[in-house]
Formats: structure tokens, sequence, C-alpha cells
């Protein structure tokens, strides 16, 4: 059996299992998929679940273009200097053991209950990690292949795009990657404590009413749109970069 | 333009740490289109030279004259390292075209002959990990050609490899010598493959370490290791230099 069929049929049999005993317990406890299922349907035509999923992804790409950016640069920045890296080196330790609870609440006190401060909190909170995975690529530079680059008297943007960030990219891809499901967990705790709007509001207000097939078909709903984005973004770039790789 | 001097060398003083001096009072001069050979005991600095000569290593007290006509030269060297050190990430042809400066589409037409003289034009589109040992030493080599350098420098660039191709880099390395007639700096501590190749041998001694002694091979045409011719100057000068070769 192939790889993919076996994953399937153990996903069907988890979804029958839990039918079963959904339709067993008998509670609103534990609704059964297919009341999920219904719950999918009906919020998804009441115009809202795809309202709140917007506005949910929206914070995502921008706390993780903005942990993306300022991690590189500190982390590539650390990694290339000896100074740097001495300099930054308790900072980054104290940012990395900081609690994420607690660096939202601060930036909702600091900043008010805004969409900055939201999307600021879960940046930070991702910055010092992707900054630790880029140090470690940029100090794990082919010295040798930028002396070529300085022989053959390439330009300096030259030598930044086609010698030294090519070297950076599978590191790239794994802070991506481990920062693309750390930040959408983060955002949800974020809407749920300052935010009127997004997956983590509304699940939040479900939670108040015990709609529990709802939670569900929000969490349903959100997976989804995430596994896609793992589906049509990271595989395809991780499969291009990889192309070169032994 | 024969006899024109184009590369004037003089190293006052080269180290690393003050207590050991690497390089003192080294001097040479070498004519357009001469192959000069460098020799010397391992560890007497041959490598930093060449550093030194490239540009690659600024550090030092001395002057590195370079006297060629700027206008046509795009580049003022060209380089083969010990290792071919090929950008792993990019296409055989992409490597080649990366060192080239200005127009694109001419620099493509360049870039093929020179895979095709190398013969690797049905490798043109292979990752260097997708190419034996050899084929990356050719395009190493093309791609120090395919500049057209006044100087073209190569630091060992047979060794550990087996020896019938070797054989074929030396061959091919004439061959294209022949072409654009560059002034090539070749440091080797094979003196047998430093009287084939070459029109002079310059020895060097332990460090602090000065060109101590120099050879003219006349040797003009059907070089080739194995020449009876070889094998007698290689008495001679093993005799003459004996402190120097190992």
């Amino acid at each position: 059996m192939s790889g993919t069929l076996i994953r399937a049929t153990c996903l069907a049999a988890l979804l029958v299992v839990w039918q079963v005993v959904a339709t067993w317990l008998n509670d609103p406890i534990l609704p059964s998929p297919i009341a999920v299922a219904d719950k999918i349907v009906e919020h998804f035509n009441q115009g809202e679940l795809l309202t709140h999923l917007g506005i949910t992804l929206l914070r995502v790409f921008a706390a993780f273009f903005i942990a993306m950016a300022v991690g590189s640069i500190v982390g590539i920045l650390m990694g290339a200097s000896k100074t740097t890296d001495s300099a930054l080196d308790g900072i980054l330790v104290l940012a990395l053991n900081i609690p994420a609870l607690v660096t939202i609440l601060l930036c909702y006190i600091w900043l008010g209950l805004t969409d900055v401060a939201a999307v600021a909190a879960v940046a930070l909170n991702k910055i010092p990690t992707v900054t630790v995975t880029l140090r470690e690529g940029a100090r794990a530079v082919d010295k040798e292949l930028l002396q070529v680059a300085k022989a053959f008297r390439l330009s300096a943007s030259k030598t930044l795009f086609n010698v030294y960030l090519p070297q950076l990219y599978p590191y790239l891809m794994a802070a991506s990657r481990n920062g693309l499901a750390l930040i959408w967990k983060i955002v949800l705790v974020v809407e749920l404590l300052g935010r009127s709007s997004g997956v983590g509001f509304q699940l939040g207000t479900f939670f108040q009413f015990f709609d529990i097939a709802s939670i569900l078909a929000y969490t349903v709903a959100f997976i989804v749109v995430i596994m896609l984005i793992e589906q049509l973004i990271m595989r395809p770039l991780d499969r291009r970069i990889a192309a070169w790789r032994v | 333009m024969e006899g024109l001097t184009i590369l004037d060398v003089q190293i006052d003083e080269k180290f690393y740490v003050p207590e050991s001096i690497i390089l003192e009072g080294l001097k040479f001069k070498v004519n357009k289109g001469e192959i000069v050979s460098i020799t010397g005991p391992s560890g007497c600095g041959k490598t930093t030279l060449l550093n030194l000569l490239a540009g690659l290593d600024t550090n030092f007290k001395g002057t590195v004259a370079k006297n060629f006509n700027q206008v046509t030269a795009t580049h003022d060297i060209g380089m083969v390292f010990q290792q071919p050190r090929l950008m792993p990430w990019l296409t055989a042809i992409e490597n080649l075209l990366l060192v080239m400066k200005g127009d694109r589409q001419q620099n493509l037409e360049i870039c093929e002959q020179k895979l095709t003289q190398v013969g690797l034009q049905d490798a043109r589109n292979y990752f260097p990990h997708q190419m034996s040992g050899g084929m990356q030493r050719r395009l190493s080599m093309a791609r120090a050609f395919v500049i057209e350098p006044p100087i073209l420098l190569l630091d060992e660039p047979f060794i550990s490899i087996d020896l019938a191709t070797a054989n074929k880099q030396r061959k091919l390395l004439l061959t294209l010598c022949e072409e654009t007639k560059p002034l090539v700096i070749l440091v080797t501590h094979d003196l047998r493959e430093a009287i084939s190749l070459s029109d002079r041998i310059l020895f060097m001694c332990s460090s602090p370490s000065k060109v101590v002694g120099e050879y003219r091979v006349q040797l003009k045409t059907n070089r080739d290791l194995n020449d009876p011719r070889v094998s007698d100057i290689y008495t001679e000068l093993t005799t003459k230099f004996s402190s120097l070769t190992e």
C-alpha cells in the first residue's frame, strides 16, 4: 500500500471511531463529525467563518514576515561577526525565555488593544527562534565559496544573492516552517485576549456558550487552510531549493 | 608586446601572527604570456602568496602591480583552486554565467562555447553533484578562462585526482592557454609538473620565504610529463635545489 493510501485510511478510521463514540455517548460534550461538518457549512453560509479566517490569516502573515525579516537580519549579523554575537547573545537568551503570554500582555498594556500590539506581540515571540536558526546558518557559510566570489570580482549584490544567501536557504526554510506553525497558534491566543475579531476571538465566544461543535468547526477550517499553505507554498518552495542537493 | 612586464610582485613582509613571518623580501616579475610555476617545500606560504596576488588578502607590506589593458579586460585575474569550488546550487552553465559581466545574451554564447571547448556541452544543465570529479575540475577551469583574464592563478589544480585525469587536465590547461595567452602563475609541489607545463620555475624556501632560485625551461613543444627531457631536467634540478624539493 502506498503512503498516501495508508494515511487516508488511518484518518478515515479516526473519523469512524469518533462518529461511533459520539453516537454512543449521545452527549453535546462530544459532537459527531457529521454535526461538526454541518456547523462548518452553517458558519460558512453565514459568511462570518471566512471573514474571521481572513482576519486571522492577515495577522499571521504580518507577524510572520516581520519576524522572518528582523530575525534573519539579526541572526545573520550575529553569525557573521563575533562582536555582534557577544553583544546580543545575552539579550537573545533572555528573549528566548520570556513566556509568550507575558509578551502578549505587555504589548497590549503598552500599545493598547490594537492590531499593531497583536502583531507585534506575535512577531516578538517568534524573532528569537528565527535569529537562533539563521545564526547557525551564517556560521556554517562556506568561506571558500566567498573567496571565489571575491577572486572573480563579483559585485556585492551578486555575491549576496548568488553566493551567500543560497547557503542560508535551508535555514530560512526551517525557520519559516517552524515559524508558521508557532505563529498561528500564538495568534489565536492574542485574539482571544485582546481582539474582537478573528478565529481566536470566535473560539472564545463559543467557549462561553459551550458551543463545542462550533469550536471544532473553526478548528477544522483553520487546520485545512494551514495545510493548504503547507502544500501549495512550502512544499514547492522546498523542492525548488532542494533541487541542487544530493 | 613580448617581454612586457604584466605582474611585478614585491612582498616585503607577510605574517598572520608577528612571531611567525611567512613571506619576507619576496620579489619577482612575470611577462606577458609567460607560464610561471612556483614551487617549494610544503608550508612555505605558496597559497598565502597566491591569495596576495589574487587580492583575497590585502593585509601585507609590499606591492602587487598589475599592468594590463584596463579597457578591454573585465577582470584582472581568473583563479583555479585546489578544489573545484563550484556553486552547488547553480548548474554548469549558470556557474560560468555567474562570473561574467555585461550583456547576458552575449555572455550566454561565450559560456556555451567555453563549455563545448572543455567537453561539457552535454552537462550544461547538470548541478555540480551530478558531475564526476574530473568534470567539476574542467568546469572550474572553464570558469577561470571564460572571463579571458590577463592573469591566471592556479593553486595546485591537479592535486588529489588520479594520474590519467590529471594528465588530461594539464593538456586542457595548455590548450586553453594557447588561445588567450594569459600570464599564468601555477603553484605546485610537483616538480615534474612544473617542468612540463611552465616556461620558468621559481623556487621558494621555507618560511620566512622568498624566491631563492629560478630555472628557465627550454621545452617549447610537445610538453608531456613522461617526456625523457622532463626527467633529465628533474634530475638536474633536484640536485641543484636538493633542500627545496621533496
